[in-house]
C-alpha cells in the first residue's frame, strides 16, 4: 500500500513537471524567441489558457503528499520553508505578470511584467531542480524527523550541515532550466508559426545539446555524492528501463528537432523529463527523504498515514483523478493547433 | 475546526503542531515579504481600477469599429 502511495505521489510531480515545465520553458525563453509585442503576445496566449491549470497539480501532489505522507510533509515543508516561500513569491509574480501585461497598453509597462514573467519562469526551473537536488543528496534529518536547512552554508556537498544551493544542488538546477527551455521551446514551436516557430527550433536545438552534456555531468556527480542511488538499479535490473526512456528522449528531442518534426519534438522532451524523475525516485526507493545520517531517512514506512487511510484514499484519489484527466483532455483539445492573434480571446 | 490555542478543537494544540526548527527570524522575514506584495498588488489594483472608472465604458460607434477590425 505504502509502494502504491509512492508512485501515485510521484507520478503527480512528474505530471506536474512535464506539464508546468513546458509552461515555464515557455517564461525562460519569451525574451529572446519573441522579439516585438505581437511575438510576445502570441507565446502568452499559447500557455493561457493551460498554465494555471498546470499549476494545480503542484499544489494536488502536495496535497497527496501530506494525505499519504504526513511525517514526510511535515519534515520536508518545514525544512525547506526558507525556499518553499521563495518559490511561492516567484509563482505569484510569474502569474501576476501574465495577467496585468495587458491591462495597460504602454511599452515601458509591457516590458516591465515581461521582465518579471522572465526572471520568475527561470528561477522556478532552477529552483525545482535545485530541491531534486536536495532529496537526492540527502538533508540533515534528526533523530525527530526534523531538520532546517539554510539558503546555503559551506557550499560543500558532502558537509553535516549542507545547505539548499551547493555546487551539486546548482548544476542539478541548471540541468533542470536546460530541460524546461528545451521542453518549453519544443511547445512554443508547435503552437506558433513563421519567424516565431523558427527561432524556438533553434533554441531548442542548442539547449538540447546543453542538457545533454548537463545530463552527462549531473548523472556522473550523482553517483559520486550519493553512491547509494547505485544499488536500487543492481538489486531490480528491470529499472534500467527508465534511463533507457530517458536517453531516448534526449536522442529524440534531437533527431526529431532535425527532421522538423515538433509532435515528436514535444514528445521526445517530455520522455526525458519522465524518465529522468522516475530514474531517480527508483533510486530513492524506498527513502522518501534521504538523510545526511543514514539512520535517520525517512522512508515509506516510517512516514506513512495509517492504513485505514490510504485505502479509504485509493478510491477518493482514484475519483479525483478521472475528473481531472476528462478536464485536460477537454481543455488541450479545445485550445489544440496554432494561436494566432487575429482570433477572439479566450 | 480550530480555535485558537487550539489546532483542531479539544485535539491538537497551536504550540504542538508549530515548527520546531523554523526559526523566528524567518518567520518575521517571510510576513514582511508576504505584506510587501500583497500591497502591491493591492495599489496596483486601485491604479487598475481607477483608470478603467476615469476611461469610462466605450461608445456602442468604437465597440462596433472594434468587432469590425477582429473579424477584418
Amino acid at each position: 500500500m505504502e509502494t502504491i502511495w509512492f508512485i501515485f505521489v510521484a507520478l503527480m510531480i512528474a505530471m506536474y513537471v512535464l506539464l508546468d515545465g513546458f509552461d515555464l520553458g515557455a517564461g525562460a525563453i519569451h525574451l529572446f524567441a519573441a522579439r516585438d509585442d505581437r511575438e510576445r503576445r502570441t507565446i502568452i496566449r499559447a500557455i493561457g489558457p493551460v498554465w494555471d491549470g498546470n499549476e494545480v497539480w503542484l499544489i494536488a501532489g502536495g496535497g497527496t503528499l501530506f494525505f499519504a505522507f504526513p511525517v514526510l510533509y511535515a519534515s520536508s515543508f518545514s525544512g525547506f520553508y526558507l525556499p518553499l516561500i521563495i518559490v511561492l513569491w516567484l509563482l505569484m509574480l510569474r502569474g501576476l505578470s501574465v495577467e496585468l501585461r495587458g491591462h495597460i497598453n504602454d511599452p515601458m509597462w509591457a516590458s516591465f511584467w515581461d521582465a518579471v514573467f522572465f526572471v520568475g519562469s527561470s528561477l522556478l526551473a532552477v529552483f525545482f531542480g535545485a530541491a531534486l537536488g536536495n532529496v537526492v543528496r540527502g538533508v540533515p534529518l534528526g533523530e525527530d524527523g526534523y531538520f532546517f536547512q539554510p539558503l546555503w552554508t559551506d557550499f560543500n556537498p558532502f558537509s553535516r550541515t549542507p545547505g539548499i544551493l551547493d555546487p551539486y544542488t546548482i548544476l542539478i538546477g541548471l540541468l533542470a532550466l536546460a530541460t524546461l527551455i528545451v521542453h518549453g521551446a519544443n511547445f512554443i514551436a508547435i503552437k506558433t508559426e513563421g519567424d516565431l516557430n523558427a527561432r524556438s527550433r533553434m533554441i531548442s536545438r542548442r539547449f538540447a545539446y546543453a542538457t545533454v552534456a548537463l545530463t552527462a555531468l549531473a548523472t556522473a556527480a550523482t553517483f559520486w555524492v550519493s553512491p547509494w542511488m547505485l544499488k536500487a538499479f543492481n538489486e531490480r535490473p528491470y529499472g534500467y528501463v527508465l534511463p533507457l526512456i530517458a536517453i531516448g528522449g534526449l536522442v529524440g528531442m534531437i533527431l526529431f528537432n532535425l527532421r522538423d518534426d515538433g509532435r515528436a519534438a514535444f514528445l521526445s522532451s517530455g520522455a526525458y523529463i519522465v524518465g529522468m524523475l522516475t530514474s531517480t525516485v527508483f533510486g530513492v526507493y524506498p527513502k522518501v527523504l534521504p538523510a545526511v545520517d543514514p539512520a535517520n531517512s525517512l522512508t515509506i514506512y516510517n512516514a506513512s498515514a495509517s492504513q485505514y487511510g490510504m485505502a479509504v484514499g485509493l478510491v477518493w484519489w482514484s475519483v479525483g483523478m478521472v475528473l481531472a484527466a476528462v478536464y485536460f483532455i477537454v481543455i488541450y483539445r479545445l485550445f489544440r493547433g496554432k494561436v494566432s492573434l487575429e482570433d477572439e480571446g479566450y | 475546526m480550530g480555535r485558537q490555542p487550539w489546532l483542531a478543537y479539544g485535539l491538537f494544540r497551536t504550540s504542538e503542531g508549530v515548527s520546531p526548527l523554523v526559526s523566528s527570524g524567518s518567520v518575521l522575514f517571510t510576513l514582511i515579504g508576504f505584506a510587501g506584495m500583497y500591497l502591491i498588488m493591492g495599489l496596483l489594483y486601485i491604479v487598475l481600477i481607477v483608470r478603467e472608472v476615469v476611461h469610462g465604458p466605450e461608445s456602442e460607434q468604437e465597440t462596433l469599429e472594434s468587432t469590425e477590425g477582429l473579424t477584418a
